[in-house]
């Protein structure tokens, strides 16, 4: 009965050590999905903010065109649960001279710069941002060769593009 | 009576571990499979967008399959090498269509196929072709 009780622990210590990192890994793994979904909807909610704030927004009256400030801080707000500061984000105009790059998304939020400029608001004109988010994971821990013991950093990619319909 | 006790924990271990893969195997594949499905899903619609947006471009095939591809940006067999919606993985095809409220609409049909993942027999195959259609009234 002794001799037993001394082999649960040493079955457990060497039954733990994967079973801890398959639950790390689980946990992990389900976090940077749930922020890569973050992402994708957050850069989704940006272009669809542009695209219905096109050339029409600043003729007849109306005021109602974006700022890369506003483009920056809507996505910002839609990503629930991301930092701003490690979150890299560009726009892409359809003439490709009226790009903006907001590394990170948090220097872009007070830019009161009009965007996207005469003519690539025209409608029909394409919209397009880009994201990566950097996500700090203990899965780095595990990584052979990486030393000393640290979390490891991956980056989420995210991208959409849209026609201007407004 | 330990040493019983310890060939039964290999045992067990032996036959418990086939259990175990195919459901990593399944979790894995189904996570990609519907990553694939909502992307697809997302491709169609981003396209239908801009197809509906007039009647010049209500079937514009080629001008969809940009709107397509940036949606499926990062599926693995499309990210930097697929430029065109005419073969596999991709089809894109925009057709102008009369909708269901007997007005002119635009029609577009997105097929993905996915990669090759690790099948399991009987259950889950190892690529898929997904197919979706969105239809959208014309502006």
């Amino acid at each position: 009965m002794r001799d037993q009780k001394g082999s649960v622990t040493v079955e457990f210590a060497l039954v733990g050590i994967p079973l801890i990192f398959a639950l790390i890994s689980t946990v992990e793994m389900s976090r940077g999905m749930w922020m890569y979904d973050t992402q994708a909807h957050a850069i989704n909610e940006g272009v669809r903010y542009v695209v219905v704030r096109g050339q029409h927004c600043t003729s007849g009256g109306n005021a109602c065109g974006a700022t890369v400030g506003t483009i920056a801080t809507h996505i910002a707000s839609a990503g629930v649960g991301l930092v701003s500061s490690q979150w890299n984000v560009s726009l892409y105009s359809n003439s490709g001279s009226n790009n903006i790059t907001c590394n990170p998304l948090s220097s872009c939020l007070s830019n009161s710069t009009a965007w996207p400029p005469s003519p690539d608001n025209n409608v029909g004109a394409y919209v397009a941002i880009s994201g990566s988010y950097t996500f700090n994971s203990a899965l780095g821990m595990f990584w052979p060769g990486l030393k000393p013991v640290t979390f490891g950093t991956y980056n989420l990619p995210a991208y959409a593009k849209q026609a201007i319909q407004f | 009576m330990r040493s019983k006790r310890k060939g039964h924990s290999v045992m067990e271990l032996a036959l418990f571990l086939p259990f175990l893969l195919f459901l990593f195997i399944g979790a894995f594949d189904w996570g990609f499979y519907s990553w694939a499905l909502i992307a697809t899903q997302s491709a169609a619609r981003s396209a239908a967008l801009y197809t509906s947006s007039s009647s010049a471009t209500a079937a514009d095939s080629s001008g969809a399959c940009t709107y397509a591809l940036a949606e499926l940006t990062n599926a693995p067999n499309v990210f930097g090498s697929v430029t065109t919606c005419s073969a596999s993985p991709v089809t894109v095809t925009a057709t102008s269509v009369t909708g269901a409220d007997g007005t002119a609409a635009s029609q577009v049909s997105v097929t993905y196929q996915t990669i090759n993942l690790i099948p399991i027999p009987s259950l889950l195959p190892s690529q898929m072709n997904i197919t979706r259609v969105v239809q959208m009234k014309v502006q």
